[in-house]
This record gives C-alpha cells, structure tokens and sequence, in this order.
C-alpha cells in the first residue's frame, strides 16, 4: 500500500531542496557553513520523526540551534578552563 | 478555472492534469480548512499533510486546529474508492477527491469492470455536489493504456464544470551566441 506520509529523511531533502538557489547565491564560505548547520540537523532526524511535528522545519531548526548552543557551551567551558589556567 | 476561487458553489468540477493536480488541490484544501471541516478522498495517495500545513500556518497559528478539520480516507483500490463514495453521506462539508481515476487505470482490473464502476460512481458525486461543491482531480492515463482514456471523458462529461490542465514547456537554456540562420 506504500507510505501515506513522506519519511523525515526525505521531507528534510526536500527542505535543504528549497534552499538550492539560496544557497547558490551566497559565498563558498557561507555555502560551507550553511551544508554545516543542515548537517547539524540531520543528526537529529531520528528525534524530529519521533517528534512528528506538522511543520518538520521548524524542528530542523530547532535542532541546528541545539547545536548551536552545544558549540557555546563547550566554547564557554573551555574560556573558563583557559581563564582558570592564567590565574593559576 | 474561476469556478475554483473560494467560496466554491455546489458543482461538480473536475480538473485533469499531470500529477492529478495534486500541488494545486492540496493548496485549495488547506485554504478550505481555513474556514471550515471538508473531506477528501485520496484515489492515489498523493495526500501530502506537510505543504497543506504549510499553506494553513502562512494565515493562521492555528495549524492543529484546522489540520482537523480535514477529514480524510484513502481508497487503495477502485472497489474501495467505489464504496467510500457510495458511503458518504450528503451534507454541507466541501468534498475534494484527490486523483480518482488512478485505481480505475489498474490494469489487473479489466476495463469494462473499470467503467462499471465508474459509472457507479458518477452518480454518488452529482448526488454530494448537490450538497456541497465537489472537486474532482484525476490524471490522464499511461501511453502504454490509451483504451483507459474513455474513463477521463466519462468523468469529464458528468462534470458540470471541467478543465485540462496542460504542463508548461521545459524553459529553453538561451545559447551564448545566437546562430545566424
């Protein structure tokens, strides 16, 4: 009978889809850092399926915000360690 | 293609294209639920909730709410879409079919019990678009079935209102040089 919904994974091909002539039109540097955030939301594809939000975009960028935030938090951290270290 | 401007009147319309018209009768739904509980009856399970859901948070917050209101049934087979619509009963409620013919097209179903049914079906869509407008979606059939086209002209003829939509010709890429003739 075959599926009645799209899967996550090719609902969030089809969103990086849309964002094609977006993309072609920043700079190589920006292109990679935009490939870099929606890599940073495929690694919670798993989590938006089981969320099985009507708008899957919205949960895509909320898991490149979560990783985001990861990044400043381990940045932070290390900020701490280094400040810690000159005092010492 | 006016007839298709909101609010819909109580016809029957029928719409024939590549893809069954699916992006625009998933566009005409999501603007149904707006204001309003329709059903649908998905022939070809072309029934895709996220551009509807899409569409519906463009003008209102309030997506889950109006997700609701649309009532759908899938139909898998010609007998099922048959007996869905010979079910339905007639109320007020906008009913859009979403690519009805692609069952019938099954070529494991010989053509006369695919028009049998069809003629069945007829029918039971006048009698609903008595009630409240019925929009009909349906594709042409495979080149490899030309027989099968008799189905879209029966369909087409019980409509009060049909129209054939027509893909656009792919974009010519324009050369660097023009060619001098």
């Amino acid at each position: 009978m075959g599926r009645t919904l799209p899967s996550i994974t090719q609902a969030f091909i089809q969103e990086q889809e849309a964002f094609a002539r977006f993309r072609r039109a920043l700079r190589r540097a920006d292109q990679l850092a935009l490939d870099d955030l929606f890599a940073s939301a495929r690694q919670h594809l798993s989590a938006t399926a089981y969320a099985s939000h009507a708008l899957p975009m919205e949960t895509f960028l909320l898991s490149m915000l979560l990783e985001q935030h990861k990044e400043v938090l381990r940045l932070r951290r290390e900020l701490d360690e280094l400040r810690e270290a000159l005092r010492g | 293609m006016d007839a298709l401007t909101l609010p819909l009147s109580n016809r029957l319309l029928v719409l024939t294209a590549p893809h069954a018209a699916a992006q625009l009768m998933l566009e005409l739904a999501a603007r149904l639920a707006l204001s309003g509980e329709l059903r649908m009856l998905d022939g070809g399970n072309r029934f895709n909730v996220y551009p509807v859901a899409r569409t519906i948070r463009r003008y209102t917050a309030e997506l889950t709410a109006a997700l609701a209101r649309i009532q759908l049934t899938r139909a898998f087979t010609c007998y099922q879409a048959a007996s869905m619509l010979a079910d339905l009963p007639a109320d007020n409620r906008p009913l859009l079919v979403l690519d009805l013919l692609t069952t019938f097209y099954d070529q494991s179903v010989n053509l006369d019990e695919s028009r049998r049914l069809l003629a069945g079906c007829i029918p039971h869509l006048q009698r609903l678009s008595a009630a409240a407008p019925v929009v009909v979606s349906a594709k042409p059939p495979a080149p490899l079935c030309p027989e099968r086209t008799v189905l879209t002209e029966m369909l087409q003829e019980a409509a009060s209102g049909a129209w054939q939509l027509e893909p656009l010709p792919a974009p010519r890429m324009p050369s660097l040089f023009d060619q001098e003739p």
